[in-house]
């Protein structure tokens, strides 16, 4: 069968990966700016919660 | 397969190693005991009962962190392939895509997170329980049957989950079952899963008096918000559960929010596409077993709904598997697993087949938070040498008397697992009963316990002075104080006539005074051998009478036929 260029395809394609890719980056930054807000409680606390809402 | 090794190591691969992984509710102890926890002899409810037991048991067998390994990637992998197999699709992109999906999703992480692992065991039999439900109303032409052992072994699974999860078993297959009046087999599997279930039952029935459940649990446990979208847009795509901590990072993001929403849509889009392909009953079925789990689960999230809650917990026995509802969005999972593998197969097998693969992993990258460990938050740590010394000293004696672990808290924070929440391993450390903490802290909320040794040994500590007396009195034989905890140090000041057997860094092992109790040194009462005896005699039945029925059969002259009726 031979192959066909369809110029839509490709650029659906490339805005699928394209969002998949961003989605990724805002997901590795919010990852870095806010890991210090999703640490478990640690020992220093004086009670140990089992988790917060 | 490939499938099932590939998704184990993308999410176990920095933890299959030597050494235990220690978080929240997953606690497994080196050579652990086949103490009371195990069979469910204590007062407080037996939520371990008959998980506990697999882990013991194959800790037996091999060293408890492989087993814990083992377990957890077990877990995994029979998740990704039980759904791959259920799905019907033929295209192998297809089939990938609805193992992936099924794993690799918020509500997957979440549990994850919360190291409930008999929760996820549950969640995996699921596909292999409707499994069975496909078989009765769609019999193979090969003759082979609807996998009566598969369907076993989901059921098995499935009660490893508690009952949350036999709730969402129910939810799976029930309706299937009554749309087709397939009402012999609806029977047959109702009667299976209560002797599968029997363990538990029998321990809670052992317990004696009311479940007595927080109601505050209700409301601290209830469905909520973890995206932009509000309650329904995050149940919609498989998140919602009750601790922000077990939020996969990046779900409140808006762009991350909606594409999950546009994927969830377009898996329930994929799964109207399977309708052709899955009789009219498991079609339907399924989807309803998908939507009563949903609208379990979002019930509480209104006010006049969280009230009916709180009176069915209240008034209305095991009501309390509704409790961290979340659980049970487990069928709405498989549905968008089968209808995402379905959607792929359509775009594979049309001319947007460049857009298949994308789709297949789409889940992996909307949530990269669950590779490798939950990225880094899953790690192996080793206890250290005091532990076993500790253990080895208790179990030697002969004396019975309960043990009560100390500073009193349900959880623990270990400088040395790193500082993260962790049920109290004493618990499933010991042959003897261990008495501690029940309450769980969820914020600044305590929802209660409902230890009726707890609350006893509660109240000794809370009085003025030294508690050894009325410890005794309540059958205490040690005290083992976890010195590395917040307020370890203050409460061993407070034993004064105790007798001081070890003192390492962060333990402290106390011996009261007086002859011990007899009798609870952790033997076996009748009602857990009853159990056990019981979910055995199930197996047997289930798994050895079509082969007696066959052979049977066979000698009549009339193999396999009226087999499949």
């Amino acid at each position: 069968m031979k192959a066909s260029f369809n110029p839509l395809l490709i650029a659906v394609v490339a805005a699928a990966v394209g969002a998949v890719l961003g989605i990724v980056a805002v997901s590795i930054g919010t990852s870095t700016i806010t890991s210090t807000n999703t640490k478990p409680a640690n020992v220093e606390q004086p009670i140990i919660v089992y988790g917060e809402r | 397969m490939v499938l099932g090794v590939g998704v184990v190591l993308a999410i176990l691969g920095p933890v299959l190693r030597r050494g235990y992984v220690l978080r929240y509710d997953l606690v497994f102890v080196p050579d652990p005991p086949f103490g009371a926890m195990v069979w469910g002899s204590g007062s407080e409810l037996p939520r371990a009962v008959p998980s506990e037991l697999l882990a013991v048991g194959l800790s037996q067998l091999i060293p408890a962190d492989l087993a814990e390994k083992a377990v957890l990637a077990g877990c995994l992998a029979l998740a990704a392939v039980g759904a791959a197999r259920l799905a019907p699709v033929s295209h192998p992109v297809a089939r990938v895509a609805a193992g992936l999906a099924y794993v690799w999703n918020p509500w997957v992480y979440g549990r994850l997170h919360l190291g409930q692992w008999a929760v996820i065991v549950g969640y995996a039999a699921l596909p292999w329980a409707y499994g069975w439900v496909l078989g009765v109303l769609r019999p193979p032409a090969g003759g082979i049957g609807p996998g009566r052992r598969s369907a076993v072994g989901g059921g098995l699974a499935v009660v490893l989950g508690g009952p949350a999860m036999v709730l969402a078993a129910v939810f799976t297959c029930a309706p299937a079952l009554a749309l087709a009046r397939r009402w012999r087999a609806m029977v047959a599997g109702a009667a299976t899963l209560a002797g599968l279930t029997a363990p538990w039952l029998l321990a809670l029935t052992n317990r004696g008096g009311a479940l007595d459940l927080d109601e505050r649990g209700v409301a601290a446990f209830a469905v909520r918000a973890d995206t932009p979208l509000g309650v329904l847009g995050s149940v919609a795509t498989l998140g919602g559960i009750w601790s922000r901590h077990a939020v996969p990072v990046g779900r409140d993001q808006w762009p991350v929010a909606l594409v999950a929403l546009v994927l969830a849509a377009a898996a329930i889009w994929g799964y109207a596409l399977t309708r052709r392909r899955w009789p009219s009953a498991a079609w339907w079925g399924l989807l309803t077993g998908a939507v009563l789990g949903t609208v379990v689960v979002v019930v509480p999230a209104w006010p006049v709904g969280a009230q009916w809650m709180v009176a069915l917990v209240e008034h209305v026995p095991l009501a309390g598997a509704v409790r961290d509802g979340t659980r049970l969005l487990a069928p709405l999972a498989l549905v968008q697993a089968v209808g995402l593998g379905m959607l792929v197969e359509s775009l594979a097998t049309s001319g947007a087949r460049a857009l298949a693969p994308v789709v297949m992993v789409a889940p992996v990258l909307l949530l990269p938070g669950l590779a490798w460990g939950l990225t880094g938050q899953l790690h192996t740590v080793r206890y250290p040498a005091e532990w076993s010394a500790v253990r080895a000293e208790v179990n030697r004696d002969r004396v019975g008397g309960s043990l009560v672990s100390l500073p009193w808290s349900s959880f623990r924070a270990y400088r040395w697992a790193g500082n993260v929440p962790v049920l109290d391993p004493a618990s499933r450390a010991f042959r003897r009963p261990v008495v501690g903490d029940q309450d769980v802290l969820v914020g600044r909320d305590r929802i209660r316990g409902e230890s009726r040794d707890a609350n006893r040994v509660a109240a000794a500590l809370a009085a003025p002075g030294d508690p050894a007396p009325a410890l005794r009195r309540l059958g205490v034989r040690y005290v083992l104080i976890q010195t590395d905890q917040p307020g370890g140090a203050e409460v061993e000041g407070r034993f004064v006539g105790a007798e001081l057997v070890r003192r390492d860094p962060t333990l402290t092992l106390l011996r009261l005074p007086g002859a011990g109790s007899p009798g609870s040194t952790g033997s076996v009462g009748i009602v857990p051998v009853l159990g056990y005896s019981v979910l055995g005699a199930t197996l047997l039945i289930t798994l050895l009478h079509p082969a007696m029925r066959r052979r049977r059969m066979l000698l009549c002259g009339h193999f396999c036929r009226r087999d499949h009726q």
